[in-house]
């Protein structure tokens, strides 16, 4: 489990974190457009798995690079990754639509599984040293953390939504993710 | 009451939610207001991030439309998006300004029992924001849960079994936890309280209350 943090990955993730900082210091427009394309698939990707309509996820995903542009000055390298930045950036747009929207996301439901949308691998090399590290993180739990935590982050459900799909009480799904959650802590660290 | 900082947490199950945008308006209102005042929470929230950022970067990818040049674009000065990158300390009455954009005496108030008075701040069925008002030294129906309530102190303290609740502070209660607050003897008690499913109370008057009002 030691390798898992020693690998290919960190050339990658260090590349995009110097785009973001050529963006910050020169407004350079080709680190945007690398970043740009590094970053926009796959947040389309995560966010149509997550249940949102195609459209919707394109718009999210265009929406959030170009707060990446405009906000670029406020990111600070010492503080995190450009990923786990632009992450962030992802996760409160979500949030402000729902917010805005009431509950009405919660038909995202409806496009689950049925967008007919399917993830297009690149076949380079980084898109297979990401996906590697995480199905190894993922491969260091118990079954079913890993299952409450992909259903967390990648499917997007509540608690709620977890223990009525499992069938488990609610304090069973929280200690779960809590568990699961600090031991792929301790792994990414 | 504006440097407050808050003992109490949520569970990080919660802040992973957060984190994968996974919660309701009214569990996310709660969570942001706690992260204005919690620095332990935020810390926690980027972890939760670091870990979503491995969820998102390592699936697969779907071509976008079109890349366009961004505008350019002067003097924009770029609010900071993400609460573990802020510093400060918010105070609460502020973030109510901000997030409930309304002041206390204009919501509309509803009596429900002696000493309490509780107003609806939004319903969904799987997702509910109440605001709660106390009388000093009130005791609250005691009650249990069928889903999840995070329930954030926003003026004054309450004490539940033998933990006192502060401003800022969160009592993370599940369908498991049975319980019966009792407001401070100091001063009023002012919370909101987000739930997904209905409260459960063990009396009869209560269980009338609820009828009327749909707690
Ligand atoms: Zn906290």
């Amino acid at each position: 489990m030691k390798e898992v943090s020693t690998d290919p990955n960190r050339a990658e993730t260090d590349h995009e974190t110097a785009l973001l900082l050529s963006i910050q210091k020169s407004r350079n427009q080709p680190a945007y457009e690398k970043l740009f394309q590094l970053m926009a698939p796959k947040i389309k990707s995560f966010l149509i798995h997550q249940g949102r309509s195609v459209d919707e996820a394109e718009n999210i995903a265009q929406d959030a690079m170009l707060a990446v542009w405009r906000k670029a000055g406020l990111f600070n390298p010492d503080k995190s990754s450009a990923r786990t930045w632009v992450y962030a950036i992802v996760r409160n747009r979500m949030i402000d639509l729902q917010r805005r929207a009431g509950r009405e996301m919660r038909g995202k439901d409806k496009y689950r599984h049925e967008s007919g949308v399917e993830d297009v691998s690149n076949g380079g090399v980084t898109d297979a040293t990401s996906r590697d590290r995480l199905q190894r993180l993922l491969a260091e739990l118990p079954e079913e953390q890993a299952t409450t935590l992909v259903m967390s982050y990648v499917e997007g459900k509540s608690h709620k939504e977890i223990a009525d799909e499992v069938g488990l009480p609610l304090g069973t799904v929280k200690s779960r993710i809590r568990i699961g959650f600090q031991r792929l802590q301790e792994l990414v660290a | 009451m504006s440097t407050t900082n808050a003992s109490k947490h949520p569970d990080s199950s919660w802040l992973v939610s957060y984190s994968a945008g996974g919660l309701g308006p009214s569990f996310s209102v709660i969570l942001q207001a706690h992260l204005a005042v919690c620095a332990r929470c935020r810390c926690t929230l980027k972890q939760a991030d670091v870990l979503g950022a491995e969820f998102m970067f390592g699936a697969g990818e779907v071509p976008v439309g079109s890349f366009s040049t961004p505008p350019h674009e002067i003097g924009v000065r770029a609010d900071e998006p993400i609460e573990w990158s802020r510093d400060t300390i918010t105070d609460l009455p502020q973030f109510f300004d901000q997030y409930i954009g309304t002041h206390l005496d204009c919501l509309n108030w509803m009596a429900a029992g002696k000493g309490l008075k509780v107003c609806k701040l939004s319903s969904q069925p799987d997702d509910r924001l109440w605001m709660l008002r106390a009388q000093p030294g009130t005791v609250l129906p005691r009650h249990s849960h069928s889903g999840s309530e995070l329930t954030l102190v926003l003026k004054g303290a309450y004490f539940c079994e033998d933990t006192i609740y502060g401003v800022g502070d969160i009592e993370d209660a599940t369908d498991e936890t049975l319980h019966q607050p009792m407001v401070s003897a100091e001063g009023e008690c002012i919370c909101i309280a987000a739930v997904d499913g209905p409260l459960r109370f063990t009396g009869l008057l209560p269980r009338l209350a609820q009828r009327f009002i749909g707690i």
